[in-house]
């Protein structure tokens, strides 16, 4: 499925002041690609992310998913393209934490349409491919950072999307947990999904095909 | 929907404390509301009743003793005529036919609607063993009346309902005439007796303040200290309690909730507002976020009043306004949600990286 940007605009305002998060920010994303985007802290990345994902619709421009324009689809179209389509990994994890792992993992097979029988399966299937498939009742706020991610990145895989959006997965993390997270994200990457990962460290780049690009005060430069 | 239901449920226990703080208080506001809505009405029922009813009234010696005229006795007459009514039980007349005689000066159907208001002097009884009675040497035919239609309630004297009871009704003249005949004859405080056991209809303030007047302007020596307008003066205090204070209460208590509910959903929807991202994120919708609002505030408003429900404050009386009230509150608390959540962007806190 390919994603494409065209002239992205997204402006903050708060308290009568505006903030021009992105200016005219555009990119095309095709099946297989690895778009890394690097940039200072303020620099427009995780608007960028949140716009692809479908999380913010507060911008100006088109964003054209699968040949249409992202806001003529419906709510119920985007809550399912979320469901599906896009995997999440932020860097402070976004868990909740009062919760056990598995009803992390557990969070969109509640809105997917697998049948609640087969949750446990899928779920185990995801906590396998990271690693923490005995850790199922444990709560996640008992978790060291490292274990915490790689449930936030279960979460993300479990219903098998289409692009992975990780906003700085590896930046709480250390050097052996940050291999670690990396090796489960491009181990899930094959030629037809996506990975858009925001980074300050190119030591994040592996191998295959990569898009680089950088976000400077909103504006994009593939390097 | 199931998944909405759980999640719901798992809210309330989260925020317990509030969901707690919130049932009592509905259930503690409609309560005072249930009260004040049975005080309210008990005391319009009272008041009704009351209004056709009979007032007596206190007197009292202000001097040693009291002398009056017997051109103010024919006076007062005018005020027994209808409406007012004395009655005193006469032991002499009681002791001779051993049962339980009454002198009734004034208006004797205010006793039982039966006796006919005719000036002169005539006798009423509810048996029929007995034609004639004999007071003070003339003979009187007895006139029968039902002992079912006796005012129960009027007279503080319970011998008018024995069965066996006579009454010698003075109206008119007869009135002030027999007054002075006995005053004369060996009986000096009939006088007092007529006075102190006046009975009059509690709405005729005319006739009262007449009765008033005459004791204070045509008699020396004794005063009324009226029960009536005592009473009524409480029953004012009562009814400026309710209304000066019971009622602004409520409205003071319903705006306490309102800004308490309003201050308490928007701390709780902050708090929620990371587990709400995650779930939007994850593929939730608008309706899925809405409906786990609504399952939470859904059971706060079914445990309240399920609550006022088991302890017996919602009956026939309270129940259009307990109804009335649940109706509007949730009304109130599913549109005001639905607008909250629509009007707030809950994506905006994964701006930056600190979900």
């Amino acid at each position: 499925m390919r994603l494409v940007l065209e002239s992205i605009n997204r402006i903050y305002a708060k308290d009568g002041y505006k903030t021009q998060a992105l200016s005219d920010v555009s990119i095309s994303i095709q099946d297989g690609n690895q778009v890394m985007i690097i940039g200072e802290s303020g620099s427009g990345k995780s608007t960028l992310l949140n716009i692809i994902g479908l999380l913010d619709r507060g911008y100006e421009g088109n964003y054209i998913i699968g040949g249409k324009n992202a806001k003529e689809y419906s709510n119920r179209d985007q809550a399912v393209m979320r469901n599906k389509m896009f995997g999440y990994i932020f860097q402070e994890y976004a868990l909740l934490e009062s919760e056990n792992v598995y009803d992390n993992v557990k969070v969109p097979l509640l809105y997917s349409d697998v049948k609640r029988q087969k949750f446990r399966e899928y779920i185990e299937e995801s906590l396998s491919q990271v690693g923490l498939k005995d850790f199922m009742k444990k709560k996640v706020k008992y978790l060291s950072g490292g274990e915490r991610q790689r449930v936030a990145i279960a979460r993300a895989l479990v219903n098998k999307p289409k692009v992975i959006l990780a906003d700085e997965p590896t930046g709480s993390l250390d050097s052996k947990n940050r291999k670690q997270v990396l090796d489960i994200i491009y181990n899930y990457l094959d030629e037809t999904r996506v990975l858009i990962f925001v980074t300050h460290d190119l030591e994040n780049v592996r191998k295959g095909a990569q898009t680089i690009v950088q976000l400077k005060q909103g504006y994009l430069t593939v390097l | 929907m199931f998944a909405n239901l759980k999640l719901g449920f798992r809210d309330i226990w989260e925020h317990k404390f509030f969901v707690f703080a919130c049932i009592a208080f509905i259930v503690i506001f409609n309560l005072i509301q249930v009260m004040t809505a049975l005080t309210l009405y008990h005391h319009q029922k009272l008041k009704e009743d009351l209004l056709p009813e009979v007032t007596s009234f206190d007197i009292i010696y202000t001097q040693y003793d009291y002398t009056y005229h017997k051109e103010a006795l024919v006076d007062i007459v005018s005020i027994y005529e209808e409406g007012a009514v004395s009655i005193k039980r006469s032991t002499s007349l009681s002791e001779s036919y051993a049962r339980p005689v009454f002198f009734v000066f004034g208006d004797a159907s205010l006793i039982n609607p039966n006796i006919s208001n005719q000036d002169g002097t005539s006798v009423y009884a509810y048996d029929t063993s007995l034609d004639n009675l004999q007071v003070y040497g003339v003979d009187y035919p007895i006139r029968n009346i039902p002992l079912t239609d006796t005012y129960t309630d009027r007279f503080a004297d319970t011998y008018i309902l024995d069965s066996n009871a006579l009454f010698v009704v003075y109206q008119g003249n007869a009135i002030a005439e027999v007054i002075d005949y006995l005053s004369m004859e060996g009986n000096p405080n009939i006088f007092w007796d007529f006075i102190s056991n006046t009975h009059i209809i509690f709405s005729d303030v005319t006739r009262i303040n007449g009765f008033k007047n005459f004791i204070s302007d045509r008699v020396d020596g004794i005063s009324i200290k009226s029960s009536f307008f005592d009473w009524s003066n409480t029953r004012d205090h009562m009814h400026k309690f309710l209304v000066d204070f019971l009622l602004p209460l409520s409205v003071v208590l319903l705006l306490i909730g309102i800004l308490s509910f309003l201050t308490i959903f928007r701390g709780i929807l902050q708090r929620m507002k990371c587990d709400l991202t995650i779930h939007l994120q994850s593929g939730a919708r608008f309706r899925d976020v809405l409906a786990r609002f609504y399952v939470f505030y859904g059971a706060i408003i079914a445990v309240s009043f399920a609550i006022l429900f088991l302890q017996g404050a919602i009956f026939s009386l309270t129940a259009p306004f307990v109804y009335t009230f649940f109706i509007i509150i949730t009304v109130s608390v599913c549109l005001y949600i639905a607008r909250a959540l629509k009007r707030t962007n809950l994506f905006d806190n994964l701006r930056g990286d600190y979900v």
